[in-house]
């Protein structure tokens, strides 16, 4: 998979929630400031014409669109009307997967026909119980928003579009935030690490204990999750444990986070500039800025940017410790805003790599002591215990990545 | 030719010297053989044990599979220009 694939458009600059952790606006950038407010007409209608350049030179069959922010709902639905009508009638021959990342708390009945009506998929971001979620995803006037996302949530069921995505809180036990989740009666949902880097730890790290043997608080909270699930006959889709045990068995998938693909993902801003998946701006101020635009670049000139030359290729390019680690082909050394450090750059191992070590090789002992002993036997496969991997990693490594490739992932170093 | 080609040809070089030094393999297949044992073995299970994997790999036990957002990333087969061709509906963006 070479090609650019899931184009994030930044349709709203601004949001309606001040969600304390947001890496938009409360996490190391502010370049948000400078953009317009919201998306023109006329930037979707030339990134429509280039993304058909795009596609007729990559062969690329499918693309997924993702409205996005900000809040992407504050762009108002005559503007998603007509930019379905540009995407399907400009880009010729191309199967699109529309989707939209909200706060949910404009959410109307309204809406989702409309959603349903351009095919537009919705997630939609929520923290677990009222307590949790209201004290991060808040209004502007420090309001919780809770009460309309779950209102949205319900409302999205009779439309069959509720899915949710959620930051995992170490603050709620496992058990509690499986059980909000099962009572909101959604099919599936999404859960995802902090946004956070060597030098702005999420909160429950203790710095000096980073990737040490005992001190893997996201792995324990993820496992207590992984085995109420695995023991739940009616349960919803957690779609990071699938993709884990998708990769422990072999199949070629991933994302951001995961797997060995390519990361092809791009974000457009709302004043046309190209960039890198806005994620990695929680890293530094501008991190991800750079001279493209589309309304005078092509789409092909995104290769030629050094910050996304490593975000595409992050999951091969990596550092050392990746390299040996029987993890590596599952993790591929995880997502690249979790690598960074103000001296190192990108050459570092994931804030995450214990907790991934010991998350996926309790799924992949689980798997195996599930198989029958001679499948297993005809397989070749044993369980691989996390504090045998971690001693297995401590060894010199006898391989090691490729000059340019260390010299590209450190050149984000802030220190000279 | 952009440096990416390069990049991807050290990252193969790298996999493959990788099973010479690791002790632990996490990976359960590595082959289409293999692939093929997995999923047979896990969609004729009968055991509880075996009911999340076999739910993953499009058995029983998921309320709705392949339906949310941020699960479409199945394989879809197509006609088109003279020929068919195949692609996969990839989602690398896994916020949604």
């Amino acid at each position: 998979m070479e090609n650019i694939v899931s184009f994030v458009l930044k349709v709203a600059s601004r949001c309606n929630l001040n969600c304390s952790y947001c890496y938009m606006y409360n996490l190391g950038d502010k370049t948000y400031l400078s953009q317009p407010k919201f998306m023109s007409m006329e930037t979707i209608t030339v990134f429509a014409q280039k993304l058909h350049t795009y596609c007729q030179e990559k062969k690329a069959r499918y693309v997924q669109i993702v409205f996005h922010g900000g809040e992407p709902m504050l762009w108002g639905k005559e503007n998603y009307k007509q930019s379905i009508e540009i995407f399907t009638t400009v880009v010729k021959d191309v199967d699109f997967g529309f989707a939209m990342q909200t706060n949910g708390v404009s959410l109307t009945h309204d809406w989702y026909k409309l959603l349903k009506e351009l095919n537009i998929r919705v997630g939609i971001s929520m923290d677990g119980p009222k307590e949790h979620h209201d004290r991060y995803r808040v209004f502007h006037n420090g309001k919780g928003s809770y009460e309309k996302v779950v209102k949205a949530i319900e409302l999205g069921k009779q439309y069959g579009m509720s899915n949710i995505l959620s930051v995992v809180n170490l603050n709620i036990s496992p058990s509690e935030f499986y059980q909000e989740v099962k009572n909101l009666g959604v099919p599936s949902f999404n859960l995802l690490l902090p946004d956070g880097h060597y030098d702005n730890l999420p909160d429950s790290f203790e710095k000096l204990k980073v990737n040490t043997l005992h001190h893997t608080p996201y792995a324990d909270w993820l496992i207590e999750i992984f085995e109420i699930w695995k023991t739940d006959s009616d349960r919803p889709m957690i779609r990071f444990f699938r993709t884990l045990i998708e990769l422990i068995m072999g199949e070629q998938t991933g994302d951001q986070m995961v797997g060995r693909l390519t990361n092809g993902v791009a974000v457009l801003e709302t004043n046309g500039a190209l960039e890198v998946s806005d994620s990695i701006r929680a890293c530094y101020e501008g991190i991800t800025r750079n001279d493209l635009n589309i309304h005078t670049h092509s789409i092909d000139d995104l290769y030629n940017d050094p910050l996304f030359d490593v975000f595409f290729h992050s999951h091969n390019m990596v550092n050392d410790t990746c390299l040996t680690c029987p993890i590596y082909d599952i993790c591929g050394g995880g997502f690249l805003g979790n690598r960074y450090s103000n001296e190192e750059g990108f050459d570092n191992p994931t804030i995450y790599c214990h907790d991934m070590i010991k998350l996926v090789s309790h799924i992949q002992n689980d798997i195996v002591n599930s198989l029958p002993d001679e499948v297993c036997a005809s397989l070749d496969a044993k369980e691989a215990h996390y504090e045998e991997i971690v001693e297995e990693l401590k060894e010199i490594s006898l391989i090691k990545a490729h000059d340019e490739i260390k010299n590209k992932l450190k050149s984000f170093s802030l220190v000279c | 030719m952009r440096g990416d080609c390069h990049v991807l040809t050290d990252g193969i070089y790298f996999i493959n010297l990788k099973f010479f030094f690791m002790k632990k393999r996490v990976k359960l297949v590595s082959n289409l053989e293999h692939k093929s044992i997995l999923k047979e073995t896990i969609q004729s299970s009968g055991t509880e044990k075996m009911d999340l994997y076999k739910a993953v790999f499009g058995g029983k036990g998921i309320t709705n599979p392949g339906t949310g957002i941020g699960l479409d990333n199945c394989n879809v087969a197509i006609e088109g220009g003279g020929g068919s061709a195949a692609y996969s509906k990839y989602d690398p963006f896994l916020r949604v």
